[in-house]
């Protein structure tokens, strides 16, 4: 009997110790999901902040055409003003609002230096962010004025809002 | 057969320690192996600005005779540098400093380590900024810019990270 009971006692003590070692287990596993989680997350708003920085290049509302032949790379200063008075009003703004989302996107001139130009294009920030990504592109800004191709940059930040 | 009992249950023991920690040395491996979040986007961001600056780049009107940069750097490798620029400098000096402008206000003030250089014909090849690093990470970007007709002119961008 007394054999009986220490075997019993013995095996208790095993699954005791099986059961702490899968609990210890679960746990550093589902540690290991949740960091690899958050790296996932961080990775997708990366690619969203690329993803509107890639919209904003490529709008054909700001595209520098002549005769049908497009140059790369390109915003017209006239058009990307217009669009950039036209996207301070609501109505058209939650247009565009599918395609940027929440963020703001500026353009600005670096080069002839003594030339400032500097638009808002488009600006829809949220009230709480958990985060924001900024993107700077090089791109070619043609004057039709002055017939002349200056060049400039966009700046895209991208908002994450806080939910 | 307690004796036969005791050391299966020994080797069970044993089986489960071992399968435990190989299973641990898994999950380690995993995550020490994986790049960082923000790694492969970084990569793809500096890749396009490389190209995109580039573009822009040759493509921008100077102050001299109202000539874009790529037009500059053909002067420059197919004469020289023959043209009279604004400053009394010739197309490879004024080509040169406007480059130099336009990379600093872009790549120096982003804090991004740069190298540009041009290659295929004497003139152009003295233009060069920032500071190479071969064993570095990098996304580079080549143009090429036909001068004549089996003569072109190579322009590298590489960003480092």
């Amino acid at each position: 009997m007394r054999k009986a009971q220490i075997k019993m006692f013995e095996t208790m003590a095993v699954l005791v110790i099986f059961f702490f070692l899968l609990v210890g287990g679960a746990a550093f596993y589902f540690q290991i999901q949740k960091s690899s989680i958050k790296r996932d997350l961080a990775r997708q708003e990366q690619l969203r902040a690329f993803q509107v920085v890639q919209k904003a290049l490529f709008l054909p509302e700001l595209d520098c055409s002549f005769v049908s032949i497009q140059k790369d790379n390109c915003f017209d200063k006239l058009k990307v003003m217009n669009l950039g008075d036209l996207l301070k009003q609501e109505k058209f703004m939650i247009d565009y609002f599918n395609v940027f989302g929440f963020s703001e996107i500026k353009v600005t001139q670096l080069y002839p230096v003594n030339v400032t130009f500097s638009y808002t294009l488009y600006k829809n920030i949220p009230e709480k962010y958990k985060s924001m990504i900024s993107t700077q592109s090089p791109i070619l800004l043609f004057d039709a004025v002055q017939n002349r191709y200056n060049f400039g940059i966009v700046e895209v930040d991208v908002y994450a809002e806080e939910q | 057969m307690q004796k036969s009992n005791k050391s299966q249950m020994e080797i069970m023991g044993l089986v489960i320690i071992v399968i435990l920690v190989a299973i641990g040395m898994l999950f380690a491996v995993q995550f020490l192996l994986k790049k960082p979040a923000g790694r492969e986007t970084a990569a793809v961001k500096e890749s396009t600005i490389a190209a995109n600056f580039l573009n822009a780049m040759l493509s921008t009107t100077t102050d001299c005779y109202n000539r874009n940069i790529r037009e500059l750097l053909q002067d420059c490798a197919l004469t020289g540098g023959t043209t009279r620029c604004p400053g009394q400098r010739n197309s490879c000096d004024y080509a040169s400093d406007q480059i130099k402008i336009m990379l600093d206000k872009t790549l120096s003030i982003w804090n991004k380590d740069y190298y540009f250089s041009i290659k295929g014909a004497p003139g152009v090849e003295a233009i060069t900024f920032g500071n190479p690093c071969p064993e570095c990470e990098r996304e580079a970007k080549i143009h090429p810019v036909p001068v004549r007709p089996g003569f072109e002119i190579q322009l590298k961008l590489e960003i480092y990270s």
